[in-house]
């Protein structure tokens, strides 16, 4: 989406723009497609509705037809369902769940990360949580708390996490009806109604570097190399991959350095199941935090009933594998949550069955990286990154992708005046 | 024959979904039945970590 949203922004501001995207399909891992009548996503598995995203779309005149949901979270802990009330929820689930003498003390710690300082960046959520308190119930809806965010609780820094509960406070998502795929067809018609170019299936082989400035591209489409002159090159394919397609040496140490020690993709899974029956009837984010992996549910077609074929219920459960950065067997991370489902949904044995397994990781990951990694200008004048990899600190996800390719756009409307940018 | 580069391959199950001979199954890993793959070569373009390519059977 970055890329697209960067392309309809120039399109819009006069910039001659040609996207180029590799698969055959637009939006990467924003987008989704058809598997036997079932609507899946390619990785992100909603939208903020009224942030930055939806204000991008409504500014370039690309539709938005996103339905929200109800951002209703369901905590399984302990045996029983939770439901986070609406307003002064945390601390009355907090009371509920380790008592209020407890849920006073770690309102304090919370209040204090929320408005005094927030914990270091050095810290895991799982240690910060660990070092507040030893109450398991707490620690799994602080778990419950980070898979909604898409993240293991090891892999989430302790400040980045309170970073992203304030953002998130109050905010408003949804999925749209007819598949992430929709939005990204309209960016690409708004590009190509501006008169720029969108070339799918064409791979960058290159990008042409002289004397430290972007020059232009060269690409196979369909068969055969072309060469593309252009002022400007942005990257959405991830800052690594940036760097191998313009030549590690148009780049300084201390980028690649960066790059090395910031840039770390985050892994997630998702398993989509189909049934006859309805087996999950919570019209929300069922959370299971204390399974064998950390678990988000959500009865996809109860609210977007688009997403399955007539007769048909779709679930999906998200989860985060043990670990982004240590090598696993990825079978069994699936596995795990296969059986936690198992355990979890009654009637699972019999009535459903996995349509499809997704892991997301390595070089098409659920994060690119943390907000605020590295910038998206690279030390190649006129080369930019945009997308998750470099995202400024937005809320993880779509709007820091969208956040980053407005950084770029305003950057270049500085610049470079409108008009003829490649040929 | 079709082959999967077992350490680029990310699990994601795009070349499941577009492999119009059902040859390919992910669980975490993508694999392939090479009985039914007729090497359209369809899901090399779908795959997006590049893990997907032709070899020859002699030296698989």
């Amino acid at each position: 989406m970055a890329g697209l949203s960067a392309g309809a922004l120039l399109a819009h501001h006069r910039y001659k723009t040609l996207v180029v995207e590799k698969l055959p399909f637009l939006g990467g891992r924003a987008s989704s497609y058809e598997y036997q009548g079932f609507t899946l996503p390619t990785g992100s598995l909603y939208v903020e509705t009224g942030g930055v995203v939806e204000r991008t779309f409504r500014e370039v005149g690309a539709p938005f037809d996103v339905r929200p949901f109800p951002i209703d979270l369901r905590f399984r802990i302990g045996g029983k369902d939770h439901v986070l009330p609406k307003k002064g929820g945390l601390a009355a689930l907090i009371s509920n769940l380790a008592g209020e003498a407890e849920a006073t003390r770690l309102m304090g710690v919370i209040r204090r990360a929320f408005a005094w300082e927030e914990p270091s960046d050095s810290i895991s959520l799982q240690d910060w949580v660990g070092h507040h308190t030893d109450n398991e119930n707490i620690q799994a809806l602080f778990r419950g708390f980070v898979t909604f965010q898409c993240v293991n609780i090891n892999d989430m820094p302790a400040g980045e996490f309170i970073r992203q509960l304030k953002l998130a406070t109050g905010a408003t998502a949804g999925s749209p009806p007819r598949g992430f795929l929709s939005l990204l067809t309209g960016l690409a018609g708004v590009i190509e109604a501006k008169g720029g170019q969108v070339w799918n299936g064409c791979r960058a082989k290159r990008i042409v570097v002289e004397d430290g400035v972007a020059r232009g591209l060269v690409v196979d489409r369909q068969g055969r190399e072309a060469s593309i002159s252009a002022k400007v090159v942005i990257g959405d394919g991830g800052p690594h991959s940036t760097v191998e397609l313009a030549g590690r040496e148009n780049f300084d140490a201390s980028y690649l350095r960066d790059l090395e020690q910031k840039v770390l993709p985050l892994s997630y899974m998702c398993v989509s199941i189909f049934s006859q029956d309805l087996l999950v009837d919570f019209p929300g984010i069922s959370l299971l935090p204390e399974g064998r992996r950390s678990i988000a549910m959500v009865p996809t077609s109860l609210m977007y009933p688009e997403y399955a074929p007539a007769g048909r219920h779709l679930l999906q459960a998200w989860a985060a594998p043990g670990s982004s950065f240590l090598p696993l067997d990825a079978s069994k991370e699936i596995d795990f949550v296969v059986q936690d489902l198992k355990e979890a949904v009654p009637g699972f044995d019999g009535k459903a069955e996995v349509l499809q397994s997704s892991y997301w990781q390595k070089d098409w990951p659920m994060y690119r990286a943390l907000p605020g990694a590295i910038p998206q200008k690279t030390p190649v004048e006129n080369l930019y990154n945009v997308g998750d990899g470099v995202a400024p600190r937005a809320p993880l996800g779509l709007p820091g992708c969208v956040e980053s390719a407005r950084a770029v756009v305003d950057d270049i409307r500085q610049r470079i005046a409108p008009g003829a940018a490649w040929t | 024959m079709l082959k999967v580069d077992q350490d680029r391959c990310v699990g994601c199950s795009l070349c499941v979904a577009f492999c119009p001979a059902e040859a390919l199954s992910a669980w975490g890993v993508c694999r392939v039945d090479s009985d039914k793959c007729t090497e359209c070569l369809i899901c090399i373009d779908y795959c997006p970590a590049d893990a997907l390519g032709i070899v020859d059977p002699a030296t698989a």
